[in-house]
Parts: structure tokens; C-alpha cells; sequence
């Protein structure tokens, strides 16, 4: 009882790292009669037995505005100590009533308010879009005009995963990686800028094709940046990935199961993170990714649990490193030709029908149903977005997760809100 | 599958309760038109059946022509590639009371969200059945954490409340007339 | 507090350190949104402007709304404004929080025309999304708009 503490074990053989052990002997600030108010105490548990500390249940709204959520939406948490025991999710403050907005609109005028759903990835918005629309008008896309829409998409998809990492470097604290990964982000911005005259919500696609040829400079540009990243990809991976406090936050932590993606509709990066199999680059030949060589990465489990955070986050970079050898590979096969077929008016009127269109956005499958009815306007625009399976699994994930772990389970499933309230 | 086989196939399955079998615009999809009454049945029968295995809603969609609202499934499978439209129509009574149908939440659970969006813009009301109402006021007796007084967290739900309480009318209707201009 | 109760050089170099000083609580999502998170980057860096950023409402002086305000939210927004400490600002950043944009009340039944409606605005900048040059434009006219000095913002010197 009255030993002094050795030092016989170095420090970096102890658990919590480079403490030191106190010189102090605590056990001489004790009261005298510590052992007989130990034996009273067990006297005492002994007739009344102690409730069980977890009877009380706290209750905590987290509001709109807080710095822990993606976006504005009220999580209800049940906490049972510091492990969530129930949550309910409430989303609906960012709605913009952007379908009722393209019923009283033209034909003309559907291309931008489409890239206003989800913001980050405009172009899928547009290009889901505009492939709806000429199924139901039967226009012919030339091929140039083709690869410059896929050239424009994989662009996006590059600089959204970027921008996840940065929330996902957020949310755990470590901001050093924040400021190389957006440094890089701005590069892929330029290039935007370059081609379209702006940086985010692109208005580029029309119906029929795209809006102008690419300029001199394009390709040069693309290959260069293709270059930068693979290079920088290895800058991330040195100072982040793999980085101790990184992986001890995020290994085994809120692992989505098979059959919950199952039950929930969840597809995209991830869906594959968990081992599934799926992506409609490569089973649905339509979207024109048939002509080129790539693989689609899905999760391998190496910390031991598969679909946990870190696979979520390594699935991702892999599909930088994919869109990386696809952009090569498209910036060889694009064809001269025209780049828009016909150039329509803007008070076109599209034939009666309807469609449905699919495309692969960086967060899932992105779907649109329109209905014409032969006038001015569309009578239906309906947007299947993949955040609102993301957000069904919420309920179900994270009961058994501990609070401090939660910024970071809300950042990795890489939640789009604005898309889901539309 | 292929076209002709596929509609061979639910003929053989669903019997009378197919109204129509037509393609969906221009595509290689299919629609199934059936009535609003023998929605369960026909959801539990696709579902279940061992070669269509349709076991994934990818979307919900509800549209207004004239009078009539048309509601659309848009039904696949994970482990074969088939895809299929499920189509009903309802009409209300009048342009402002709700339509009442089925709710097929049991057999897709993802349907579930976009369901109450439906209500919400539309005044579609999809109802759950009997045994599922009493099934979870059942299970919501025994869990301690309803325990604790003021009002319960429903049990794991999400809910997108896109319009704020006490909203009046229905906005994706096209009698619908926006605040402050009458 | 108001540099009239001071000495009036005192009260202008008051004001003068309270404009270069301004730390900020940013909302809302979107558009607008990613061009914050640009705008905290290293290519435009707000931080030099002495802007930190803050997650609570108590401990900043500047709010800045980016993307839409809808009936929703409306409450909640004006609960967060309520919770700042004077001297507060608001800079409204984008064509949403401006008057709506694109979805004005003709065409849109959910979104409140402008910020301006729920919170005192002091700057506006306009743009779809404005680029980050153009919104630290807006924060040099707030500096401008707080030491009393160029209140239009064409005189940048």
C-alpha cells in the first residue's frame, strides 16, 4: 500500500503515451479512515441496493443551426450516459419549393435552376436532367458534346471528394489538412472557370448537347491537374489517412451492415464501402462509360470491421485515383465534331411523354422523373436524390454510438440536405 | 429480362388485377397499370416472387393530369436485372380534400420518406394497416426509454416535414394558390 | 456602444479596431455555403481581414446568412440573431438571402424574400453565387459602414 511508483517500464510502453508518472504518492492524501468508511459503504450498498446509475435518460434537441451538423436539420437524441440510445431526424428547413419553381418556368430555363439542387455537384443536376429531357424530345447528343459532359462530370466528382475530406478533417479537429486539400480544390475551380465563366452553379449543358466547344488551353489543363493530384494524393495519404489519432477515431466506428443498406436504399461510395457491388457507371451502358478501362473501388475492411468510417473515406479516395486514369483516357478518345446539334429557341416546346433518368452522382444514384404535356412548361419534375436514403439509416446507425463520435458518423456519410429538402 | 417475357410472366402471376401493360415513354421499361385496391397484394406477390425478386422501390413520384393523380413505383431488384413501374390512379372528391391509399412501407421500407413528402406537397395520405399500428404501439409500451415523460420520440423515424406545422393547402396541386396573392 | 460618449478621436479609433476585428458566425447551406468554406481557405483567406471564425451566436459580432432563409428556419434565424451581443452586423451573401433570387415569392411558396425580413441587414452582396473577392468586398464596405469612413463601395483606397 505504501509503495513508490517505479519507473522501471520507459514511457512509451504506457498506454496513454508520454506521460509521465507522478512523483507524488497519492495514496498519502487519504483520509485516516478510509477503510472503515469503505467497509461502512459496503455495509450500507449491502441493505439498499444502489439504483442502477443509467435510470436517468437525458433528452437533447440538437437545433437547426449547430456546428456538429452537416446543414440545418434537428437531430432528438436520447442519451443514456454518453451513448445515444434512440435519435429521430427532422429535416425540411432548406426547402426551396424548387419543383413547384420549374412548373411555372419555361423549358429553357430548366438547365439552372437544376444545378441549384445540389449545389456541390452541379453538373449531375444539369446532366440528369438534360438526358431526361432528350429521351422524351428524341434529340440526338453529338459524341464530342458526350465526352465533354463526361470530362465535366468527373471533374465534379474529384473536387466533391475533396471537399468531403475537408468536412470529414473538420469534424475529427485536425485542420492542418483543410488548407492543402482546398488549395488543391481551387485548382479544379480554375478549370471551371476556364470553360464556363463561373466557378460553382455552371449552366453549361443544354438540351442537345453542351453550350460552347472546349477552349485551347482545356485539355492541356486537365492533364496537368490530373497530374498534380495523383502527386498530392500521396501528400494526403502521409499526413492524414493513416495518421494515429485519425484512425483511432474512425476504426470500427458506425459500421453500416449489408442488410441495412438493404433495407434503406443506400447506394454510392457508400453502399461500396461495405462490400457491395454497385455503380451504374458500369452496369448501365447509357451514360457512355462502356468504351473506357476503369475499376470501381469498393471497401476491403483493413481495420478490421468492413463499412466502417475509414473505409467510407478510403473508398473515396480510391474514386479520386479511378477518375484520375478515366479523364486520361477520355481526354484521348475525344472525337472532332460538333459540339451542340441544333440550337434551340428559347421557347421551345418539348413533345408529350415522359422519362425517367439515372446518372451516378458522387454521393449515390441521382434519378429524375419528368411528365410533358406539350406546353410551355413541364407538368412534373421529380428528383430521386441519394441523401434521403442516407438519412433513413440515421435512426438505425447511431443508437450505441457514443456522443463525441457523432460529428464525425454525420460527416462521413457525406449528407447533401440541400438536395433532400430540394 | 426481356419485354415480351416480362409481360408474359405477370400476366401469368397477377391474373385480373393488371388493368394494362404499356412501355413507359420511350424507354425499355415497362408499366403496370393496376387499381388503387389490390395494391398490397400485388406489391407482396412482386416482392416475393422467386425470378422478378423485385426488392428495391427506387423512387416514388406522384403527378397531376387534369383531374387524375397518378402515383408511380419505380421497382428493381438487387440481385437480377429487372425493372419495372408500378402505376395507380386516384381521384379526390374535390380539389381540396385528401386522397387515402395504401401504404407499402412494410414490404419497401425506403418508401417510407418519400411517402410523407407525397402528403405533405400532394395530400396523397398513405395509410399503414391495422396490424402494423398495433405492432408498434405494442413495442413502444415496453421500451424504457418512453419512459420518461413529456411527449415520446416516435421509435428510429425520419421525418421530412418539408412545410412548417399549420401550412395550409397543398402546393404541388395546380389549384393551389401562393400566399399573399389571392 | 457609441463612440459619442467618448473623446471623438478615442471613439474613432475604437470603432476603427472593432471593424478590423470582426469575428463571424456563418450560416445556412448551399450555394453560397461552399464559397464560405472557399473563403476560410488558403487561396482567399478571410482570416487576414482579423474575420475568425465562430460557432457561437455569444461570442461573435458578425453574422453572415448565405443561401436561402425559408418560413422553417425563420424563427430559429431570428432566435440566433437575438442571442448575438451589441454591437452586431449582418452581411446577407448571395442573391437568396438578398430578396429571394430564383426563388422569389412568384415562383416559390417556402422561401422568405430576403433576410432583410427577419434580421436588420447592414451590407448586401449580390451575386449566384458571388465569387470570395466580391463577398471580402462586402466585408471591406462593413468595415467602411462601422469606422465612418467610405460608405460607398466604388472607394476602395
Amino acid at each position: 500500500m505504501s509503495e513508490t511508483p517505479t519507473t522501471e517500464h520507459s514511457t512509451s510502453d504506457h498506454p496513454e503515451g508520454n506521460r509521465k508518472e507522478s512523483r507524488h504518492n497519492t495514496e498519502d492524501y487519504r483520509p485516516k479512515d478510509y477503510q472503515a468508511g469503505a467497509d461502512y459503504l459496503a455495509e450500507y450498498n449491502a441493505e439498499f441496493p444502489l439504483m442502477s446509475p443509467k435510470t436517468d435518460l437525458t433528452r437533447w434537441k440538437i437545433g437547426p443551426f449547430h456546428a456538429s451538423l452537416p446543414a440545418s436539420m434537428i437531430l432528438n437524441l436520447v442519451l443514456d450516459g454518453e451513448v445515444i440510445s434512440r435519435c429521430s431526424v427532422e429535416t425540411g428547413f432548406l426547402h426551396k419549393g424548387l419543383e413547384k419553381a420549374l412548373e411555372l418556368s419555361p423549358w429553357s430555363s430548366l438547365v439552372p435552376y437544376a444545378d441549384h439542387l445540389d449545389p456541390e455537384n452541379a453538373v449531375f443536376g444539369e446532366l440528369v436532367v438534360c438526358t431526361a429531357v432528350e429521351e422524351i424530345a428524341a434529340l440526338e447528343v453529338p459524341l464530342r458534346a458526350r465526352v465533354i459532359r463526361l470530362i465535366l462530370s468527373e471533374l465534379t466528382r474529384i473536387s466533391a471528394h475533396l471537399s468531403y475530406t475537408v468536412r470529414l478533417a473538420r469534424s475529427v479537429g485536425s485542420d492542418t489538412i483543410v488548407h492543402y486539400v482546398l488549395r488543391d480544390r481551387e485548382r479544379i475551380l480554375d478549370l471551371f472557370e476556364l470553360l464556363t465563366g463561373s466557378r460553382f452553379s455552371l449552366n453549361f449543358l443544354r438540351f442537345g448537347g453542351v453550350k460552347a466547344d472546349v477552349t485551347e488551353g482545356f485539355i492541356e489543363r486537365v492533364l496537368e491537374i490530373c497530374e498534380l493530384i495523383k502527386i498530392r494524393l500521396k501528400e494526403y495519404n502521409d499526413i492524414f489517412t493513416y495518421n494515429f489519432s485519425f484512425t483511432r477515431r474512425t476504426y470500427g466506428v458506425a459500421v453500416l451492415p449489408v442488410d441495412m443498406i438493404q433495407k434503406c436504399g443506400i447506394t454510392g461510395p457508400n453502399a461500396r464501402a461495405s462490400g457491395i457491388i454497385l455503380d451504374l457507371r458500369k452496369s448501365s451502358p447509357a451514360l457512355g462509360y462502356d468504351r473506357i478501362d476503369f475499376q470501381v473501388p469498393i471497401g476491403r475492411g483493413e481495420s478490421g470491421a468492413l463499412g466502417d468510417i475509414h473505409d467510407r473515406y478510403l473508398v473515396r479516395l480510391r474514386e479520386i485515383g479511378q477518375s484520375i486514369e478515366i479523364l486520361k483516357q477520355l481526354t484521348e478518345i475525344i472525337p472532332p465534331g460538333d459540339f451542340l446539334e441544333k440550337k434551340l429557341e428559347n421557347d421551345i416546346k418539348i413533345p408529350t411523354g415522359e422519362a425517367y433518368s439515372q446518372v451516378e452522382s458522387p454521393r449515390g444514384l441521382l434519378g429524375c422523373h419528368i411528365v410533358s404535356d406539350g406546353s410551355g412548361s413541364p407538368n412534373r419534375v421529380q428528383f430521386r436524390t441519394p441523401t434521403i436514403s442516407n438519412l433513413l439509416c440515421i435512426p438505425e446507425l447511431i443508437p450505441g454510438t457514443r456522443i463525441e463520435d457523432l460529428p464525425v458518423v454525420l460527416a462521413s456519410l457525406d449528407l447533401g440536405i440541400a438536395e433532400a429538402d430540394r | 429480362m426481356e419485354k415480351t417475357l416480362l409481360s408474359q410472366h405477370l400476366n401469368r402471376l397477377l391474373k385480373d388485377k393488371v388493368l394494362e401493360i404499356v412501355p413507359f415513354g420511350r424507354s425499355s421499361l415497362m408499366t403496370v397499370w393496376i387499381e388503387a385496391k389490390s395494391l398490397l397484394e400485388v406489391s407482396r406477390i412482386l416482392k416475393e416472387d422467386p425470378e422478378l425478386c423485385l426488392d428495391w422501390l427506387e423512387n416514388l413520384s406522384v403527378a397531376q393530369l387534369d383531374q387524375m393523380f397518378a402515383v408511380s413505383y419505380f421497382l428493381r431488384s438487387y440481385r437480377k436485372q429487372n425493372s419495372l413501374v408500378l402505376r395507380l390512379s386516384a381521384v379526390p372528391q374535390n380539389m381540396k380534400s385528401k386522397i387515402k391509399i395504401d401504404s407499402i412501407a412494410s414490404f419497401w421500407p425506403m418508401g417510407r420518406p418519400m411517402e410523407l413528402e407525397a402528403e405533405d406537397l400532394f395530400g396523397v395520405h398513405f395509410e399503414k394497416t391495422k396490424a402494423e399500428k398495433l405492432e408498434k404501439s405494442e413495442k413502444q409500451k415496453d421500451d424504457r426509454a418512453s419512459r420518461d415523460g413529456g411527449d415520446a420520440i416516435r421509435e428510429g423515424e425520419f421525418q421530412p416535414k418539408l412545410l412548417p406545422s399549420g401550412w395550409g393547402g397543398y402546393p404541388l396541386r395546380k389549384n393551389y394558390v401562393f400566399p399573399g396573392r389571392q | 456602444m457609441s463612440g459619442s460618449f467618448y473623446l471623438s478621436t478615442l471613439g474613432r479609433v475604437l470603432k476603427w479596431a472593432e471593424s478590423r476585428s470582426l469575428w463571424y458566425m456563418s450560416t445556412g447551406s448551399g450555394c453560397c455555403a461552399d464559397e464560405m468554406l472557399n473563403l476560410a481557405g488558403s487561396k482567399y483567406d478571410l482570416e487576414r481581414y482579423g474575420c475568425l471564425p465562430q460557432v457561437d451566436p455569444r461570442q461573435s459580432d458578425l453574422l453572415i446568412i448565405c443561401g436561402i432563409v425559408s418560413y422553417k428556419a425563420m424563427p430559429y434565424l431570428r432566435n440566433l440573431y437575438d442571442q448575438m451581443l451589441t454591437p452586431k452586423y449582418v452581411l446577407a451573401v448571395g442573391a437568396c438571402a438578398n430578396s429571394g433570387g430564383p426563388f422569389s415569392p412568384k415562383k416559390s411558396y417556402s422561401v422568405v424574400p430576403g433576410a432583410g425580413e427577419v434580421v436588420p441587414v447592414d451590407v448586401y452582396v449580390p451575386g449566384c453565387p458571388p465569387r470570395p473577392e466580391a463577398i471580402m468586398n462586402g466585408l471591406i464596405a462593413l468595415q467602411g459602414k462601422i469606422s465612418g469612413k467610405n460608405t460607398s463601395i466604388s472607394a476602395l483606397e
